[in-house]
């Protein structure tokens, strides 16, 4: 089916297994916001007073849920306001997915109105980041996002979303979540040793090794 | 502090948190092991203090998902990257038990040696108002913290039970943290009670989401432990800075009650164990949020503590 942008995200939130997200409205999220609204027997939007405040309730919530939180903010002073928030969750390795407007795409870089170069402020506090400057990217980004945020070391996601393309159309199509990436399996599992004479050795042999240290360690006490 | 939860504070040796502000048994026997199985461990400098000397005769076998944690601070006998759950669970299949009947005779002392650090001196002190919130909660019960003195008291005191109940900033340390963190974990348990353990400093920042936590009726209870000053950053300065209380305390008239009520919140003062046991007993009857302003001594310490880029030699309990 042929969708906008701005359905496309609340969709695949919602394909992802988002029943609540966080966020706070701005003048370049609005159609955002128009389709929560439309879908709130879908997906449940909290609003809180501050983004910063929005922010810090997706990582509570990812931290008591084990799922990625979501925050939802508008671009400018809303983008900014949630830096803090993605800072913590950055440092605390929460998996997060933040996702803010901006100003649409021929008004980038023209110090337009609540206009910020949200990626590069975020870029050192995000595990990853977007900005989706082709509406066939904007779901397969937001699927990506997801994984990222959820899989190896957890951590924020930042996603940039300027406004024509939540105003665009293109095709969707429905796509189950990917489990959580699996980083190893035991035959896979990477083991560094500091120890000098270290011989090449299958991984079932290295955990031998290790376990003998182990056991070696604890039965000298 | 970040793998607070992780293991029930019942289990049998638990020594709890080893840092800065560890637990006195646990730092010291941290410093004492041979062998020390770091699992899911980044080794900030909160947590090592001084890079040289952490835990000198130990060798650390360093588990992690993430390659680049391994070596990054502390040099790891043995690194092994992956999922701890994988691993744990295959390297356990390849060990027999183990007795170790000497080295826990010495954590038990160590433990003994703990208590005498505690001085009783009939205040209301902050170790006596976490364990008085502790008989109101149970195992499931989520608690946030915001940044500070408070924070740290929580992390020492509080017996965590189950994984996923324990919402505090570690890394960044952001103050204003709290109230944001207890409205997203309630909510996700589908509005699930949860404390919040705060200090008039952090809950001074984002008060205003009071608003988020009324209007989506959360059973909230909010303790602002109240020293009318940055405890914290005054305790460093008592102790670094020779009593220069640079812009620590706060000449505020703040009143949390009229505030919490202001947002449509019931609220209480304690300043004594009585009064917060009344406030607690009516907080926790009640279903929607409620703030309790608990009057705390300005010069209360958070104790042990081990200073910037000291040792266990250096740790100060008294």
């Amino acid at each position: 089916m042929k969708l906008t942008g701005a359905q496309i995200i609340v969709e695949t939130l919602i394909e992802q297994g988002c029943d609540i997200v966080f966020g706070y409205p701005g003048g370049f999220v609005l159609n955002i916001y128009d389709e929560l609204y439309k879908n709130s027997n879908r997906i449940h939007h909290i609003i809180s007073a501050h983004e910063q405040g929005a922010a810090h309730a997706a990582d509570g919530y990812a931290r008591a849920s084990g799922k990625v939180g979501v925050v939802i903010a508008t671009s400018g002073p809303g983008a900014t306001n949630l830096v803090t928030g993605i800072a913590t969750a950055y440092l605390d390795s929460t998996p997060l997915v933040a996702i803010t407007g901006n100003v649409p795409l021929p008004m980038l870089g023209r110090d337009s109105f609540q206009e910020v170069d949200t990626m590069g402020i975020t870029m050192p506090v995000t595990k990853h980041n977007y900005i989706v400057k082709d509406i066939n990217e904007l779901a397969p980004i937001i699927r990506e996002a997801f994984i990222i945020a959820k899989s190896g070391r957890p951590g924020p996601v930042l996603i940039d979303i300027p406004k024509d393309i939540q105003l665009q159309v293109c095709s969707y199509k429905k796509q189950n979540p990917v489990k959580k990436k699996e980083i190893v399996t035991p035959d896979e599992s990477e083991i560094r040793k500091n120890r000098p004479n270290t011989s090449s050795a299958q991984n079932d042999l290295i955990f031998t090794v290790v376990a003998a240290l182990l056991f070696q360690r604890l039965a000298k006490r | 502090m970040m793998g607070l939860s992780a293991v029930s504070s019942d289990t049998p040796y638990y020594l709890g948190m080893t840092g800065m502000h560890g637990r006195y048994a646990s730092s010291k026997a941290k410093s004492a092991a041979d062998l020390i199985l770091a699992i899911g461990v980044r080794f900030s400098d909160r947590a090592t203090g001084n890079k040289e000397k952490y835990s000198p005769n130990a060798k650390i076998i360093h588990i992690d998902i993430d390659p680049a944690e391994i070596d990054k601070n502390i040099s790891a006998y043995v690194g092994v990257i992956g999922d701890i759950k994988e691993i744990l669970t295959r390297l356990i299949q390849k060990l027999t038990p183990q007795s170790h009947s000497e080295w826990l005779k010495e954590v038990e002392q160590l433990k003994e040696e703990e208590k005498t650090h505690d001085s009783e001196d009939g205040r209301f002190k902050p170790k006596t108002i976490i364990e008085t919130i502790q008989n109101y909660t149970d195992e499931n019960t989520m608690i946030a913290t915001d940044v500070g003195q408070h924070q740290m008291w929580t992390a020492q005191f509080y017996r965590f039970r189950k994984p996923r109940t324990f919402m505090t900033s570690g890394g960044l340390g952001t103050m204003g943290f709290g109230m944001g963190a207890a409205i997203g974990s309630s909510i996700s348990k589908g509005g699930k009670r949860t404390v919040l353990i705060t200090g008039d400093g952090s809950f001074g920042m984002n008060l205003n989401e009071l608003a988020t936590a009324v209007s989506n009726e959360l059973p909230l209870v909010i303790v602002v432990m109240n020293n009318g000053t940055l405890g914290m950053v005054r305790q460093w300065q008592t102790l670094f800075f020779d009593k220069r209380y640079s812009s620590t305390t706060l000449n505020r008239k703040t009143d949390f009650v009229k505030i919490a009520q202001g947002f449509g919140a019931d609220a209480f003062r304690a300043e004594t164990t009585e009064e917060l046991n009344n406030a607690l007993v009516k907080a926790f009857a009640c279903n929607t949020p409620v703030l309790i302003d608990c009057k705390v001594n300005m010069d209360e310490f958070v104790l042990p503590m081990i200073p910037p880029g000291g040792s266990i030699e250096n740790i100060i309990v008294r």
